[in-house]
């Protein structure tokens, strides 16, 4: 039997599955973001950092989740998440780190969980000004 | 002189079959189609945490503030320098007017206990709807 045709079918399915699955999209945990007219197109830019908050405030950062901001174990490993991505990038004359943050907080979580990721970007050694809000675009 | 004479060779593919067979099928799970999102191009304050008092802002600021409340639309009031916005609608038209009165116009948000993320990405939305870009986040949070 000839499987020339059949293995040649079965490598262009590998090749079709390895280009539509994105790896990049790892950082992106399963949460419901919402509705947002003017939501620019998300281009992910080099060192762009993600945090995830999912409804009950527990963080997720690169796949591993944590407890809720008011838990010490959270916010270090969200300390030195952003002071070790920080230290990687380019900084402005003020100190102030040049690279972009972005929340990604589920259309339910309390904004309060939102903030407390923000005082941390204020923090010292971290100072990222640039922080963005995840949200789906409008394709209506 | 006898003449020799040439096998057929064959070559075993069914290793290879599996191997790409366990390849296809790991993709095929493991695959997670690209979902369309955008996000808010929002900026936290340079003037505070450890870079306070170096910024002064020579224009006034508005205040918005956005409270829970459950009985008007998306479950939110919102208010500028404490005037309370009937809806999203008027909030926008108010935004515009003030934009138009002085382009430069500069708006910090404060969220206040009980609001969430939708609420708030909700009054982000209408603000850049209304051409007002320079938003940003009061870093301290109010209780209600």
């Amino acid at each position: 039997m000839d499987m020339t045709p059949m293995i040649d079918c079965v490598f262009l399915l590998i090749i079709f599955f390895m280009i539509v699955s994105d790896m990049s999209q790892q950082d992106l945990a399963e949460i419901k973001l919402p509705v947002a007219k003017m939501a620019q197109k998300d281009e992910n830019e080099e060192g762009r950092m993600i945090v995830n908050i999912h409804p009950n405030g527990e963080i997720e950062i690169k796949r591993q989740r944590y407890a809720s901001l008011d838990t010490a174990d959270a916010q270090n490993a969200l300390r030195s998440y952003l002071a070790n991505e920080v230290s990687k990038g380019k900084k402005d004359e003020k100190g102030l780190s040049e690279r972009s943050l972005l929340v990604r907080a589920d259309m339910t979580t309390q904004f309060k969980e939102v903030q407390k990721v923000m005082q941390i970007c204020g923090e010292k050694g971290i100072q990222i000004y640039k922080v963005h809000l995840a949200a789906s675009e409008n394709k209506q | 002189m006898a003449k020799h004479e040439i096998p057929e060779v064959t070559m075993d593919l069914t290793p290879m079959i599996d191997c790409v067979f366990l390849l296809l099928i790991f993709f095929m799970v493991s695959m997670k189609f690209r979902v369309l999102e955008g996000k808010l191009v929002t900026e936290l304050p340079k003037d505070r945490g450890v870079n306070a008092g170096e910024i002064i802002d020579v224009l006034e600021k508005l205040e918005i503030d956005i409270k829970k409340d459950p009985s008007r639309e998306y479950g939110l009031a919102v208010y500028i320098n404490s005037q309370l916005q009937q809806n999203l609608s008027t909030f926008e038209a108010r935004l515009r007017d003030l934009k138009l009165q002085s382009p430069d116009q500069k708006a910090t948000l404060y969220p206040q206990i009980g609001v969430n993320y939708e609420q708030v990405v909700k009054v982000v939305d209408s603000c850049l709807s209304a051409n007002l870009t320079d938003i940003t986040f009061a870093g301290v949070v109010k209780d209600a």
